[in-house]
């Protein structure tokens, strides 16, 4: 892939080729929700996501209107740039606080960390989910608890079940399949 | 930067969506998979559903300590509700004063027939209202976008482990391009659930 012909970050005011460039709802519509995961993910919680998406189609937004994105093509790369560019920003500046709050933390009972991308997921989301992972067959639903849940890596999986790393996907496609029919029905 | 950039192909034979939600990938491939996915209309929805599968199997009871869960966020929305946050920690200086006005949104919070209402003013400018309803450990109960400026959720839609302490809503304000105009602070959802 060749290298974006684009500017993370630079002067708004740099001169550029002009063209006819509509920065939309549909650049939000699109982006939002992978931007709150890459930033939740990095931050390490679902703090801070919602303003990491929010600055970086601010930016990604004036770039676009000044011209700074040339290719389509390069949109997604010049996103992702600029979504890490504003994580670090963020990260650094809530450095300190976020050691106070470890501090805190640590003072507690030992204790798995909670999953910061489960909070990204609405509640009444996820209970539609789990009643239809409830509905597969319980082997479908192991298959995914250990994938997604247990985070068993996908070797160990495989001997587990005397299955080739390749029959090990055919089955989790399937039972991801039944699960989006399931999920399919409920929805209409 | 990421050192290269992975196919749709070599994602899925590699399970790197499992992978790097379990957050075992380098640092390399996982930057290289995040600019990928932020690109790809068959890798993303792939990894939303591997995180709502990982989500909901949260809620099964298999493994996460909800106990802890509930003391952290507790802990953050203490911090939240004082500060009047849309997020529930400060975001960086330099992006608050980047994102314009963040003069507050009053919500009127009701409750009667067994459902929580919120209503507040239309903003100038506001394509929609982000809405949330957040229980009393953080998590969010409801999250909705609408372009309205009420809603409703009927209580027994709410998972009743999750609804049986104090609720509160949030709402922002965002333009067309998603970006804030003004924003609530947390509200109590009812009379019965003190802020
Ligand atoms: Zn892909």
């Amino acid at each position: 892939m060749t290298q974006p012909d684009v500017a993370p970050d630079g002067d708004p005011t740099a001169p550029g080729t002009p063209r006819q460039a509509e920065p939309g709802a549909d650049l939000a519509l699109e982006y939002w929700e992978r931007l709150r995961l890459f930033a939740a993910r990095r931050l390490g919680s679902t703090d801070g996501a919602d303003d990491v998406a929010q600055e970086t189609l601010r930016r990604v937004g004036e770039a676009l209107a000044a011209d700074r994105v040339r290719e389509p093509a390069a949109l997604p790369g010049f996103i992702f740039r600029t979504a890490q560019h504003v994580c670090q920003q963020l990260d650094r500046s809530t450095d300190r606080e976020a050691r106070g709050l470890s501090r805190l933390a640590a003072a507690g009972p030992e204790a798995d960390p909670p999953d910061a991308l489960a909070g990204l997921i609405a509640a009444e989301r996820r209970r539609e989910v789990r009643h239809a992972l409830l509905r597969l067959s319980g082997d479908d639903r192991k298959i995914l608890r250990q994938l997604y849940f247990e985070d068993m890596e996908p070797e160990a999986i495989a001997r587990e079940w005397r299955l080739t790393p390749g029959a090990l996907r055919v089955r989790k496609h399937r039972a991801l399949k039944r699960l989006s029919q399931l999920l399919d029905d409920r929805d209409t | 930067m990421p050192e290269r950039l992975l196919d749709c192909d070599e994602v899925d034979a590699r399970d790197v969506a499992a992978g790097y939600l379990a957050r075992r990938l380098t640092a390399d491939t996982a930057a290289a998979y995040e600019e990928h996915f932020i690109g790809c209309g068959r890798c993303w929805p792939a990894l939303q559903r591997a995180m709502e599968t990982r989500a909901a199997f949260g809620i099964l009871g298999t493994g996460v300590n909800r106990r802890a869960w509930g003391l952290a966020a507790a802990a953050v929305l203490v911090v939240a509700a004082g500060a009047g946050l849309w997020s529930l920690r400060e975001p960086a200086a330099t992006i608050v004063a980047m994102r314009g006005g963040t003069d507050a949104l009053e919500v009127h919070a009701s409750a009667e027939l067994g459902a929580l209402t919120a209503s507040w003013s239309p903003v100038v400018g506001a394509e929609r209202y982000l809405v949330r309803l957040h229980g009393a450990a953080g998590d969010a109960l409801v999250e909705r976008e609408t372009s309205d400026t009420v809603i409703t959720v009927a209580v027994d839609s709410l998972d009743p482990a999750l609804r049986t302490g104090a609720m509160f809503w949030q709402v922002q304000a965002i333009d067309r391009l998603r970006q804030p105009l003004r924003r609530s602070p947390l509200t109590a959802a009812s009379p019965l659930s003190p802020p």
